[in-house]
């Protein structure tokens, strides 16, 4: 790794005019000045303008951001003659932005142009252009200067969003990562990105810079700390670049060698936050709070990821910190564009039905068609099954769990333990908020007058979400694709080795000539099989005798003309119940919470797995490495 | 090359073939065992066969709110298992499909069986068929994360996700550490057992005529995947190579057919013995699951640090 650093190190250095990067660095930047100047001064001009405007400055952006990516463009560093001669502005632009930057604009012009569209009063295009610009700025950011006023200045655009926000979280985050950059400068050094790189800190500068970097990484994604105010923009502009200052405080600027202890933090953090988010997720009553937990999920999942690589590339394991890192980048996207599009089409659904409440909702199918199918969609693709993206996703992660290090005993072993049993409930909790979404709200009777009410969609809201959908669709069918692309070169920027044969067209594997996984032949059996028995069952079925509405052998009630709410599900029993403590011991004190009776043969069974558990423990503390 | 394709795909299509074969009259053998076991004369072997029949002959009745999901999804829930079944190797290895057996997709084209019906169920707002799958789900969340762990578990001693890679291992003795192999079976066949023993939610309860007939089809054949999924993994034994001639895939035939036999009289014993499991014990009985797969997961962690 320390001569990979050298290489990036000379390839910036020497990249002094390099043929297309400076000006694509220079158009970045003033993109970025024309999203802050429209935020600032959007107010003033009608909202489709401004709108508008914001939309076309993103494509714009997004489409210079693919360029970098797919020509494999050298990184780059500006430094303007702004501010005291000690603090330059620095700015920088290389894979890691560029993907990270691609990934925001892409759905900052989608959710503009969806705000320009927009018929209701409380859209505010000028500061979502102010989020993005501001985000735009920290991606860019060459510096601790720039990437601290750039999330100062999210931070008002996220306030003028909605006031309720708390500010505190986010000064709080940006203080954090302030003092983790200065912590990694070189002494009598600006705290510039390129000096950390030439000279590496100190190993417990690094740790506390580290740990710092987590802590605003928690202080940004814990849904008490930083209320959403608007789903789509956490999914498609926020969640990316948090992700990007992990990727670039995490494991850009810090040496990982085998004193490197923050990968399994990150680890355990990200799989205790997956799992949490999930739980909330197939569980939540509003279908705002659903969506929201979903998408913060799938950013805790892709935070795992960035743990397994630190793991990986520490034990000096390039190839399986790849595939952690293409997993994460891969999670990113997937989840930006179609956590995006379920939450463009979540707030059209509350802004149609006027009510959120999942208990509420019911056969929007039938009154906003459209709608549905793209939510659908949206939802199948973060749903963790296959083809979804989310699903090539966690089939990297758990290939790089796969080939992660053996060493060091059951304790060093326990983190990934624990990781692949969070991928693995995180998945399904994933699946199971996805399918309780469409089940309550798009299938069945509508529940009150208000869903029976709704209206679907404008035709140009309907081909922006469609054009929204075809990007996570096909994000989702060509992961290799996408991965050989877009995500290859941020690899090869951090750790020194891309996939190379391992990401094919159609398929990923973890070695290049091992099977692995392949989207669209999975999905072509999953179609030739239905069409099978579709076809087949067409033959033999007889004509249909319609019916009324079941209603379970009851008669109509007159006063509740959309039925009894008891008699369709809302979704409250998608989630089992927790166990209840089994153990009552009279030597013990007190507890403050309710305990049950001592159970018989399955409370056993539990406690001698759970002594099982704790002998292997203690084995490894005392040396032994397990049977 | 060409004809090793050739022999790979009348390898799938036999596959297949004795699948979809087995799944009805193995349904049968299943009732007429339990049956004679409980002292009763038991029903024909063929009764599962006849209800098909019948159940086609029926004209389906659709409520008026239903949707174009309820005629789907029992098609894709079908579809979904039978892909499932095309993937977990029988009496041979090698076939057409091999390098798409992945267990995470296994696993996944499962749960896309149960999301299906799931989908079906909810489709019309019935209140039966609301909380039959509201209680799916909950079962799912205990079970199919302790088979992914599984999986996980299974592919660390195995080297590869991919179940031909594994089954190999197993034949030649290689997945170790052997404690861990141990824990995996008993997990695998604590699942196999919930999912087979337990009664299941009833998903199917909107459907009628054809719909209800794929949809009882679906789920004898997923309980062919499962005990074939034991017996690739654990119990490869009498199975054909890769390369495998007529004669080996004849024993091949052979061996599957024991299995089959063996573990329907298993599965029939352990409800007998056992009982079936309960509503309320099932959520436990799915948590040991879990965590004999943790457990497994550890042991083969550590264990590969120490080999």
């Amino acid at each position: 790794m320390a001569t990979d650093r050298e290489q990036q190190h000379d390839s910036v250095r020497d990249a002094s005019f390099p043929a297309l990067t400076d000006p694509i660095l220079l158009a970045l930047l003033a993109l970025a000045v024309g999203l802050l100047i429209l935020g600032c001064l959007g107010g003033l001009m009608p909202r489709a303008v401004t709108g508008g405007l914001a939309a076309l400055l993103c494509g714009a952006g997004a489409a210079l951001c693919v360029l970098t990516l797919v020509a494999q463009l050298p990184a780059v560093v500006l430094q303007l003659p702004v501010g005291p001669p000690s603090l330059p502005l620095a700015l920088a632009l290389d894979a890691v932005a560029a993907l990270f930057l691609l990934v925001m604009l892409l759905c900052g012009a989608a959710l503009t142009t969806a705000t320009a569209m927009s018929d209701s009063a409380s859209a505010q295009p000028d500061a979502i252009a102010l989020v993005l610009g501001g985000l735009t700025m920290t991606v860019l950011a060459g510096g601790a200067v720039v990437l601290a006023l750039g999330l100062a200045t999210a931070a008002a655009g996220l306030w003028r969003l909605d006031p309720s926000t708390r500010p505190l979280p986010m000064i709080g985050a940006a203080m954090l990562l302030l003092a983790a950059l200065c912590l990694m400068a070189p002494a009598g050094l600006a705290p510039d990105f390129l000096p950390m790189l030439a000279a590496a800190p100190s190993a417990w500068r690094q740790g506390v810079a580290a740990a710092a970097t987590l802590a605003a990484g928690v202080a940004l994604l814990a849904p008490y700390r930083l209320r959403s105010p608007s789903v789509p923009l956490l999914a498609g502009v926020v969640v990316p670049a948090i992700l990007y200052l992990l990727t670039r405080l995490l494991i850009d600027l810090p040496l990982l060698t085998d004193s490197t202890w923050w990968g399994a933090p990150m680890l355990l953090l990200g799989t205790v936050a997956a799992v949490v988010y999930g739980w909330r997720a197939a569980g939540a009553s509003e279908l705002g709070n659903a969506i929201d937990a979903i998408i913060r999920q799938q950013a805790a999942i892709a935070g795992m990821g960035l743990g397994l690589c630190i793991i990986n590339a520490a034990a000096d394991l390039p190839i399986a910190a790849a595939l952690a890192l293409a997993g994460t980048a891969l999670l990113s996207l997937t989840a930006a564009a179609a956590g995006t599009l379920a939450g463009l089409c979540v707030e059209a659904i509350v802004r149609s039905a006027g009510i959120g409440r999942l208990a509420r909702l019911g056969g929007i199918r039938e009154t906003m068609p459209a709608t549905a199918i793209l939510l659908a969609l949206a939802l199948l693709v973060l749903s963790s099954l296959p083809p979804g993206g989310a699903f090539a996703g966690l089939w990297l992660l758990a290939q790089a769990i796969l080939g992660g290090p053996r060493s060091g005993g059951l304790l060093a072993q326990a983190p990934l333990a624990l990781a692949a049993a969070g991928l693995a409930a995180s998945a399904t909790l994933a699946t199971v908020a996805s399918l309780r979404m469409i089940g309550i709200v798009l299938l069945g009777r509508p529940r009150s007058a208000r869903a029976a009410g709704a209206q679907d969609i404008s035709r140009g809201q309907k081909a922006l979400f469609a054009a929204l959908a075809a990007v996570a669709i096909l994000q989702s069918l060509l992961p290799g694709g996408v991965v050989r692309i877009l995500v290859q070169p941020l690899l090869v920027s951090l750790t020194g080795t891309g996939l190379g044969g391992r990401a094919g067209w159609m398929t990923l594997s973890a070695s290049p000539h091992a099977p692995g996984y392949a989207t669209l032949p999975v999905l072509a059996l999953l179609l030739l099989a239905a069409g099978g028995v579709l076809l087949a069952t067409r033959r033999y079925r007889l004509e249909a005798r319609l019916s009324a509405v079941w209603t379970d052998g009851q008669p109509p009630e007159p006063t509740l003309p959309f039925g009894d709410p008891l008699a369709q599900s809302a979704g409250t029993g998608f989630r089992p119940a927790l166990p209840h403590m089994p153990l009552r011991m009279p030597i013990l004190p007190r507890l403050p919470f309710h305990v049950t009776q001592l159970a018989t043969a399955q409370t056993g069974l539990w406690t001698m797995l759970v002594c099982l558990g704790g002998l292997l423990l203690l084995g490894s503390l005392f040396g032994t490495d397990g049977p | 090359m060409m004809l090793a394709a050739l022999v790979a795909l009348i390898a799938l299509l036999v596959h297949l073939s004795l699948v979809l074969l087995a799944a009805p009259l193995l349904a049968g053998v299943v009732a007429w065992i339990d049956a004679r076991l409980a002292g009763r004369a038991g029903p024909p072997l063929l009764d599962p066969l006849r209800e098909l029949i019948r159940l086609t002959r029926k004209a389906p009745a659709l409520p008026e709110n239903a949707s174009a999901i309820l005629a789907i999804a029992p098609a894709l829930s079908f579809a979904a298992t039978l892909s499932a079944a095309a993937l977990v190797p029988s009496f041979t290895l090698g076939m057409a499909l091999s390098p798409l057996a992945d267990g995470l997709v296994l696993a996944s084209l499962l749960t896309i069986g149960r999301v299906a019906a799931c989908l079906g169920a909810l489709d019309i707002g019935a209140a039966a068929s609301g909380r039959a799958a509201e209680h799916s789900n909950a079962i799912a969340i205990l079970a199919e994360p302790a088979l992914l762990l599984l999986v996980f578990s299974v592919a660390l001693m195995g080297g590869s996700f991919n179940l031909d890679h594994i089954v190999v291992q197993q034949r030649e003795g290689l997945l170790q550490p052997a404690a861990a192999s141990a824990v995996a079976l008993t997990c695998l066949v604590s699942l196999a057992f919930a999912e087979l023993a337990a009664s299941a939610p009833d998903l199917a309860g909107d459907l009628s005529g054809i719909d209800l007939a794929v949809a009882r089809f679906t789920a004898w054949l997923r309980r062919i995947v499962w005990i074939n999924l034991v017996g690739a993994l654990f119990l490869p034994i009498g199975m054909a190579g890769p390369e495998g001639d007529g004669i080996e895939w004849a024993i091949g035939l052979l061996a599957w057919l024991l299995k089959l036999a063996a573990a329907t009289i298993c599965l029939s014993l352990a409800q007998i013995v056992l009982g079936r499991p309960s509503r309320q014990s099932l959520p436990n009985l799915l948590g040991v699951a879990a965590l004999l797969a943790l457990l497994a997961t550890l042991i083969a962690l550590s264990g590969a640090g120490a080999a």
